[in-house]
């Protein structure tokens, strides 16, 4: 098929779209005016338009809290009304924020192939035996991970010593 | 643990063996490595298929290996094996 051309999404699409997402500078925002003019108004409130990336500062920060402009805790408060002094002011589940369009699938995407992921190279070693490969559930020893919902706590969860890369 | 359900047990095995290297093959579709674990432990399931089919029965629709009689509908099925 086609895509077996490709080793990686990097061979596959466009190189500087990629390395647009990778420094930051792609902005997934949906693209649509209203979706614009709320951006705009909480980059405005926000004050972080000093920085090329002040929409995805803005939206993105809620994550972490704090905006990140260097304001103070007073400036967020008055701005968000939130008692976190995050700078986003809206809980909008879209990502362009204006809540009427489906921000998860913004135009720039359009075309790019869905779930494409990036995993290390998986290579033919490190095999339990065939009897045991049934009750691991699994032959590879590097991918006999406990079903956990939680991160590791037995301290067992990483590679070394399963005779695996 | 009695020869039929030991030979099931090998079974089962090695058709686990089959299909983990079958899905690690469609991704590394030229590992030599993998080719040749795949190639013996399929021949290996393959005997362990027709020594189980001769002595107790076909395990699939496509494993009756008697033409005098169809011995599918009158071997047990799946949840009437033994979990044992």
């Amino acid at each position: 098929m086609e895509y077996h051309n490709y080793n990686t999404p990097l061979e596959r699409i466009d190189e500087g779209f990629v390395k647009q997402i990778l420094s930051g500078e792609f902005d997934p925002a949906c693209g649509c005016e209203r979706g614009r003019k709320e951006r705009e108004k909480i980059n405005t409130d926000c004050g972080c338009n000093s920085r090329s990336t002040s929409s995805r500062t803005c939206r993105y920060n809620r994550r972490y809290s704090r905006c990140g402009c260097n304001r103070s805790d007073e400036h967020h408060s008055r701005v968000t009304g939130r008692e976190d002094n995050t700078c986003v002011e809206y809980e909008r589940e879209t990502v362009c924020g204006c809540g009427d369009c489906d921000g998860f699938t913004p135009p720039e995407l359009h075309g790019v192939p869905h779930s494409m992921v990036y995993s290390p190279h998986h290579h033919f070693e490190g095999l339990y035996e065939s009897e045991d490969a049934l009750k691991r559930g699994t032959i590879f020893r590097c991918l006999d991970f406990p079903f956990s919902p939680t991160a590791c706590r037995s301290g067992n969860c990483n590679n070394e010593n399963k005779g695996c890369r | 643990m009695n020869e039929k359900k030991k030979l099931f047990k090998q079974i089962q095995i090695y058709s686990f063996a089959v299909y983990e290297v079958a899905l690690y093959l469609n991704g590394h579709p030229k590992d030599r490595r993998a080719l040749e674990y795949y190639r013996k432990k399929k021949e290996i399931l393959s005997e362990l298929y027709e020594k189980y089919e001769k002595s107790y029965g076909p395990l699939t629709i496509r494993g009756n290996n008697c033409d005098e009689e169809w011995k599918w509908t009158s071997c047990p099925w799946p949840w009437e094996y033994d979990p044992d």
